[in-house]
């Protein structure tokens, strides 16, 4: 299978605290990967280093490279890397000051980019198609997503992350602030986005990789513990501490 | 399986993120950080210049006669602002007086009274207290105590200061109060404790320092106001101590001698404002000691998070 | 037996300090209603003879003749309007950017926390600083700058002028607009911003896209507030804006050459007014000043606190 990212002894640091150690591992391409590990083993610090989002914070540092389709994430330009490199976030976070269509075309408007309104039209009208949301709004398309439930509104946030078209659409525990009915809609959405665009995801929630995944990599401590096919790891974990954390002992 | 929406979305990938527009919002971003800057740097350079000036032209004008003596006639050299320093400390003093105890009690009812009809009224009356023009308060206190005297007092100089400060004190009272946890007051009335003394001997000891942050704040706003003061206490230049006579005062000193036409004035005026501005500043440091910030937000602006708890 | 007899005395004396006690709070609570509704009813009952003599003609009369008894306040509510809208335009742009710096840029640099408390004390002291002072500074620093254009320009030369007043009014409210401001804009939620820098946006799209739309209402109520105080503004006023009537009709003109407003009216001539009707119009205008600010202040204040809910 062919690598979309590959991490070398990427490590992330507050002060003098290692939170993630020296991870070394290829993420294929098309694919959902998920991250998972109990609360606090650093998968969500590890997928802000993927985005460069740690930049902001002075006290973060971040060591070692990705390379995204072999160019390092170091040498690129941040707001680029964002760019190629999508998120959506554990709360929907849509901007309330602007309409559906406007949330939609953000990525596009904050860059200062403008498009003819024909193609932002069919921009729009695809990438809530694929969130599986226009059904449900395309009548309402100017109107602000105020009344949207916290399901509808993860959609969007994840229409707003496809409009831009990036490589790899990153997802840090999207389903944990939503109901079950919610949250099986999105799990859904996510097997069938990986047809566009490669999915890294974050979650604690074992039975939910059980659904989604095709890879795994299992985080403890900041450490990689283990990484590989999802049926082979659930089925038969070569280590004893993914062992442990799979069947509840740990976590 | 792209759409063929999106395959025409790939060849504008190169418009979006290369070439011209790349560098273009680059300068952009680089240029809107230093315009922030600079428009920082210039609004704070003020202040530099003021408390430079002050410092540089005042402090050639401190001595133990400036300090210590009283005002000589026009024309001749030399004498001081002793009476003027003397009179601000009494004005502040009658206004504390006023406004201390009115505060805290006034504080303390918002507390226990927070949902009742007057209370909200109280809680009005402090906010647009706060926004009255100080020279409008001078007015009123004319009317009130000049005019029912027959002549200009320390004491109506005080009662003005005092109705400036008030709403300051009220304000910090209430919010340094309010953040005693409940657990607290619960546990001593369970101890069948009755209200006042749990207000007398547990809550205002507990609150000293938020109550002293705001006297010390009030303090430092109206030892600089002159307006209000302009039709009550009218200056003087005798030294007096009496509260029905009028009286002289730092800020008023300033006024007088920084718009008169003699330069030997307004060298002292400087040595006044050097005084004054020193005093201001230890007021303002002193109370920034016994409080966290937050809480200081909360008595200066309208307010707006203290309702709702933390 | 005894002791349940003494416990029933000292009930009652508790239950007396218990209704002491709250009826001297009250009683505090009341008083301060009262003093505010005591300095509106003063204020009223001492203009009301004057607001009988000058009827509309105060607000739309440009004469101010105690001698011939005309009391016509316009050039006054003229140099006042002038006096804060010029101050403003001054420095929101610096009041801004200062709250901007604050809570978008400074936090990201490693020596941001230092910086964060110089300005934030700069500010504060900034604010300190007596009005009188400021005036006395204007005197010496500003005026003679605004001469120096009064020549070039072969205008009069005065130098005290509506434009001085306002350049010293501009420093003035300056902490006060930065300080709010930077209250309003510490509220945006910080997913928003992560979420416009996730998708590739500069700073400054964040900052204008998301950050300032986000604040815009508390941004404007925080102009309004700055406003009302600027209005009130007395003495540093009166040391520079020249204290004259005249009312130019050439903007320019009125801008480099002295003026009043309505609160630097009061502060020169209540002291010396000689007759009632005078000393009433005199409080007149306190009393237009005062409705100003409750309005000015009023919605200032109401729409920072929906902003913040």
């Amino acid at each position: 299978m062919e690598t979309v990212l590959e991490l070398k002894d990427l490590s992330v640091f507050y002060g003098d605290r290692e939170l993630v150690k020296r991870l070394n591992v290829s993420i294929p391409r098309g694919i959902v990967t998920t991250v998972m590990g109990p609360s606090g083993c650093g998968k969500t610090t590890f997928l802000r280093a993927l985005n460069r989002l740690h930049d902001f914070n002075p006290e973060m540092r971040v060591t070692g490279d990705v390379l995204l389709n072999g160019e390092s994430i170091n040498e690129m330009e941040p707001i680029e890397l964002r760019r190629r490199i999508g998120m959506v976030f554990q709360k929907p976070n849509p901007f309330p000051f602007m309409s559906i269509y406007e949330n939609v075309m953000a990525g596009f408007k904050l860059n200062g980019v403008r498009l003819k309104k024909s193609l932002a039209d069919s921009i729009v009208e695809e990438c809530l198609i694929k969130a599986g949301l226009w059904a449900e709004v395309k009548d309402d398309l100017h109107k602000r997503g105020s009344f949207l439930s916290g399901g509808q509104q993860q959609r969007l946030c994840i229409a707003r992350a496809l409009a831009v078209n990036p490589d790899v659409l990153l997802l840090d525990e999207p389903t944990s602030a939503l109901d079950p009915i919610a949250t099986a809609h999105i799990e859904r959405l996510i097997v069938e986005l990986k047809r566009d665009v490669t999915i890294l995801l974050v979650t604690h929630n074992i039975a939910q990789a059980n659904r989604v995944s095709d890879y795994l990599l299992f985080m403890y401590l900041g450490e990689l513990i283990e990484h590989g096919n999802a049926r082979d790891m659930f089925e038969e974990p070569k280590n004893e501490m993914t062992s442990k954390f799979l069947t509840g002992v740990v976590g | 399986m792209k759409t063929c929406v999106f395959e025409r979305h790939i060849s504008n990938d190169a418009r979006i993120t290369g070439g011209l527009l790349k560098g273009w919002r680059l300068i952009k971003d680089r240029g809107f950080a230093y315009l922030l800057f600079s428009l920082s740097f210039l609004g704070i350079l003020p202040l530099l210049l003021i408390v430079g000036y002050v410092l540089v032209k005042g402090i050639s004008c401190i001595n133990f006669d400036f300090l210590f003596s009283l005002p000589v006639p026009v024309g001749e050299m030399g004498g001081g602002i002793a009476n003027a320093i003397v009179g601000s400390v009494v004005l502040v003093f009658i206004a504390s007086l006023f406004s201390i105890p009115v505060g805290i009690l006034g504080g303390l009812y918002l507390n226990e009274r927070r949902s009742s009809k007057l209370a909200s009224w109280v809680g009005l009356s402090v906010e647009v207290l706060q926004g009255v023009p100080s020279i409008v308060i001078g007015i009123v206190i004319w009317m009130w105590v000049v005019l029912q005297m027959g002549h200009f007092s320390a004491l109506a100089g005080g009662v003005a200061l005092g109705v400036m400060m008030l709403p300051t004190v009220v304000k910090s009272t209430e919010e340094t109060v309010r953040l005693v946890p409940e657990s607290i007051r619960e546990g001593v009335l369970a101890l069948g404790i009755p209200y006042y003394k749990l207000v007398l001997r547990v809550l205002l000891p507990m609150s000293k320092g938020g109550i002293l942050t705001g006297v010390l704040l009030g303090v430092a706003r109206v030892a600089g106001e002159t307006a209000p003061l302009l039709f009550t206490a009218f200056g003087n230049p005798y030294f007096s101590l009496s509260i029905v006579k009028p009286i002289a005062s730092l800020p008023l000193v300033i006024f007088n001698y920084a718009t008169s036409p003699y330069e030997e004035w307004h060298r002292m005026a400087w040595g006044a404002s050097l005084i004054l501005i020193v005093f201001v500043l230890v007021l303002n440091l002193s109370a920034r000691f016994f409080v966290s910030e937050n809480s200081l937000k909360k008595v200066f602006l309208s307010g707006e998070k203290s309702e709702g708890g933390e | 037996m005894k002791m349940r007899a003494r416990y029933n005395g000292s009930e009652n004396k508790i239950k007396l300090k218990e209704w002491l006690f709250r009826m001297v709070l009250t009683a505090a609570g009341v008083t301060i209603v009262l003093l505010l509704g005591g300095i509106f009813f003063s204020l009223f009952v001492k203009a009301l003879p004057a607001i009988k003599h000058n009827g509309f003609y105060f607000i739309r009369g440009s004469v101010w003749n105690p001698q011939s008894g005309r009391y016509g306040i316009f050039s006054f509510i003229v140099g006042t309007l002038l006096t804060s809208f010029i101050a403003l335009i001054i420095s929101v742009p610096s009041a801004l950017a200062i709250s901007v710096l604050l809570s978008e840029y400074l936090p990201g640099y490693r020596n941001g926390r230092f910086f964060i408390s110089f300005l934030k004390n700069a500010t504060d002291l900034l604010a300190g600083v007596p009005s009188v002072i400021y005036g006395f500074w204007g005197l010496v620093f500003v005026t003679p700058v605004i001469r120096y254009f009064e020549e070039l320009l072969h205008l009069p030369v005065y130098g005290v002028s509506i434009l001085a007043a306002s350049v010293v009014l501009a420093i003035m409210i300056l902490p006060y607009m930065a300080s709010i401001s930077r209250e309003v804009i510490a509220l945006v939620p910080a997913e928003l911003k992560e979420a416009s820098y996730a998708l590739g946006a500069t700073r400054y799209e964040t900052v204008g896209g998301v950050v300032l739309r986000y604040s815009a209402s508390g941004i404007v109520a925080s102009i309004v507030l700055a406003l009302g105080r600027a209005m009130g503004e007395t003495m540093a006023v009166t040391m520079l804006v020249g204290n004259s009537n005249r009312l130019p009709a050439n903007i320019l003109r009125f801008i480099l050459g002295p003026g009043n407003t309505m609160a630097s009216v009061i502060a020169n001539e209540f002291a010396e007014a000689t007759n009632s009707v005078y000393l009433s119009s005199l409080t007149e205008i306190g009393l237009f000043l005062f409705i100003i600010s409750l309005i000015l202040n009023g919605i200032g204040k109401w729409t920072v606190r929906r902003f913040a809910l």
